[in-house]
């Protein structure tokens, strides 16, 4: 009976943020132009990388709500590379996620501070890998929007088109909030699939899965590290809360795998491989997994073998 | 059928499984088990979801209501989108599964976790290993023998010793060293007979001497067992301060793992003194027989990062408590050894069973010790 509690635990704590995301994202399909986002986003990949990276702490969502609202701006035009770094550093570089790993880790500053850093250079690192290598949007058409361009052909160009002009003014158009929900829902329905397999599954893992198994892994750094993003991989929570979950495994694991989970966890989990799947192609997907993995592991490597100590010394004598 | 009368059962049925969505966070609520699930600070958020929910499913049933009007007409509503294309089979399934939680959550019962589930979490007996850079290590024994009671107070200043230590890392774990004897310097002069006794007790060693215990302790004799020298651990040696001169330091629902965290920051100083504490009982296989643990499970959020916090206990007629039967424990404070970590332990003097309560999980306190 654990398994319900957590299962179920696992979507209602999920749907407030996941609703939030498909209403923002509808509200964006509806209410603001193609052309306003291409407008406001940063030509250069030297502006437009630490923007998307900072962009976090202006839309404060988390992975669950991040991927429909990235799929909608990328659809509105926005550069791939810098979607996928808001994609990627949304979910760690935000407030709430500072105020709970703050209040997790209030002993050692350095590890908040270092997951902020490392989620920044990680997710700049990403977006330019994109920006040189990738061309190409590499969005799946997903099956409402296809039906949308076969029965009526003027509707989705209308979305951008005939709202383009002076959105302001209709803001308090009856009409146009219908459509923003009618969009949240067909959204909900497609995403929230995916939330309620990923909470499903890992209902089940930590269910099954026995921690003391843990202990024999923490031994070697490079285990560690690996157990790490594979912990994370499967147990699929909440940036929001996830801090949480590694304050408990502070006595088993040093600070260097912990900043693993802490930083690979928001950016790639199972839940959100297959909420990736709903919107990219599976090529890209692949591909992205792969670089996410990798980056994550070696920059948290080096910054545990460099960095840390050094922030560490300097937090504490300030 | 035409499209038109697809589309509109469609909304139907998602009009249908949205509102289920709404009526189950409004049943959990009734019930008074949404707390079982989330924690109280969630639970506007949840309610505000199932307002979402529900206005998204009046949104879809006027849109059911009305392509089914307009099925023999050609479909000009501009604001609604059509059926998702895909097989029957396919939708058929989504639909399902989106109705397995609801049907898993109205027709089997609601139950908060308990002692079935803490061997996967795994317990957690040393409440301040949050706070303290590390859990102690074999290598590090020296140390702690030489900080003793003081490593709370002065652990953070001291950067742990890492392998591959440069001499910048030595100096200034040299330097927090040196100071740490000052304080105890301090302390001997005071000629206060409790911090020093307690200060020289071996290491892994069960404290049974009760002396500790004797007499109240002014402000001052209070002020230097439990300094606030340092912002991490004000809060816990103010709140130490509070009750060290209680007959009986209660361990209340409010800060539950606020007061463990402070009687196992100060563990070798509170050994001796009374303590009371209510939980559900836990017996894993790896205890004796007069042992259990009392335990609870804080939540931050969700029951997922629920984690068990435990003291164990000694008691001689362990084996007749049910396991996550909820009792009242008091009895005396006591350190013990277990995993090679030294934990809070209780040696156990009255054991009262008690209901369990309305709110099974223990959350957080942000105000503790301001």
């Amino acid at each position: 009976m654990a398994f319900k509690t957590i299962f179920i635990s696992i979507i209602l704590e999920a749907l407030p943020f996941i609703l939030l995301g498909v209403l923002l994202s509808s509200f964006l399909h509806v209410f603001v132009s193609a052309d306003t986002i291409r407008k406001w986003t940063p030509k250069q990949p030297w502006l437009g990388i630490p923007f998307a990276c900072l962009l976090g702490i202006v839309f404060p969502l988390c992975e669950c709500g991040m991927i429909p609202v990235v799929r909608r701006l990328l659809r509105q035009g926005m550069p791939l590379y810098v979607g996928i770094t808001y994609l990627l550093a949304g979910p760690i570089l935000n407030p709430v996620v500072f105020a709970s790993t703050y209040m997790a880790f209030r002993a050692q500053s350095e590890i908040v501070y270092s997951r902020m850093a490392l989620g920044f250079v990680t997710a700049a690192f990403i977006g330019w890998v994109i920006y040189r290598f990738v061309s190409g949007l590499p969005l799946k058409s997903s099956p409402a929007h296809g039906a949308n361009h076969h029965h009526h052909h003027h509707h989705e160009p209308a979305a951008s088109a005939e709202y383009s002009g002076g959105t302001g003014v209709q803001l308090f158009s009856l009409r146009r909030w219908g459509s923003v929900i009618s969009h949240a829902s067909d959204e909900f329905f497609e995403m929230g699939k995916y939330l309620l397999l990923g909470a499903f599954l890992t209902a089940g893992i930590q269910t099954i899965l026995d921690r003391d198994i843990l202990a024999a892994v923490a031994d070697s750094s490079w285990t560690a590290h690996l157990f790490m993003v594979g912990f994370a991989y499967l147990l699929s929570i909440c940036s929001t809360s996830d801090a949480f979950i590694a304050t408990s495994f502070q006595g088993i694991f040093s600070a260097g795998p912990l900043l693993t989970f802490m930083v690979f966890g928001p950016m790639l989990d199972f839940k959100n491989t297959l909420m990736f799947l709903a919107a990219f192609r599976l090529r890209f997907v692949l591909l992205l997994l792969c670089l996410i993995t990798i980056t994550t592991l070696t920059f948290s490597i080096v910054w545990e073998e460099w960095v840390l100590d050094w922030l560490k010394i300097n937090l504490a004598v300030r | 059928m035409s499209e038109a009368s697809k589309t509109s059962i469609h909304a139907l049925v998602r009009a249908i499984i949205l509102f289920g969505f709404t009526l189950y966070i409004l049943y959990l609520n009734e019930q008074g088990t949404l707390n079982y699930y989330i924690a109280p600070r969630m639970e506007l958020y949840v309610k505000l979801a199932g307002m979402a929910l529900y206005a998204l499913s009046i949104q879809q049933a006027l849109h059911a209501y009305r392509s089914w009007k307009h099925r023999t007409v050609d479909q000009s509503c501009s604001s609604c989108s059509s059926a998702p294309q895909g097989t029957w089979w396919k939708h058929t399934g989504i639909y399902m599964f989106f109705l397995f939680p609801l049907a898993l959550g109205l027709f089997t019962p609601d139950t908060a976790l308990g002692s079935q589930l803490i061997e996967r979490k795994g317990m957690n007996f040393a409440a301040s290993s949050n706070l303290q850079s590390s859990a102690p290590k074999p290598n590090s024994a020296v140390l702690q023998d030489e900080a003793d009671y003081q490593q709370p107070q002065t652990q953070p200043q001291q950067p742990e010793v890492p392998t591959t230590s440069g001499t910048v890392t030595d100096n200034t774990f040299q330097a927090s060293d040196g100071s740490s004897s000052n304080d105890r310097d301090d302390h001997a002069s005071s000629g206060d007979d409790t911090a020093a006794s307690s200060m020289e007790q071996p290491d892994n060693q069960l404290i049974d001497d009760l002396t500790v215990s004797e007499g109240s302790l002014t402000e001052e004799e209070l002020a230097l067992l439990f300094p606030e020298d340092n912002a991490l651990f004000a809060g816990y040696a103010k709140y130490a301060r509070t009750v060290y001169n209680d007959e009986i330091i209660e361990v209340p629902e409010h800060s539950y793992t606020e007061v463990l965290t402070t009687l196992d920051l100060y563990k070798h100083t509170f050994a001796g003194k009374s303590i009371r504490i209510s939980g559900f009982v836990y017996k894993p296989d790896e205890l004796e027989s007069d042992q259990f643990a009392i335990s609870r499970y804080a939540m931050q959020c969700c029951s997922a990062d629920a984690a068990p916090y435990g003291v164990l206990s000694s008691y001689p007629r362990a084996s007749s408590l049910e396991e996550d039967s909820w009792i009242e424990v008091t009895g005396t404070i006591q350190t013990t050894t277990m995993n090679e970590t030294e934990v809070l332990a209780i040696e156990v003097l009255k054991v009262r069973s008690i209901e369990a309560p309305d709110d099974p999980y223990v959350y957080p306190n942000f105000d503790f010790g301001l």
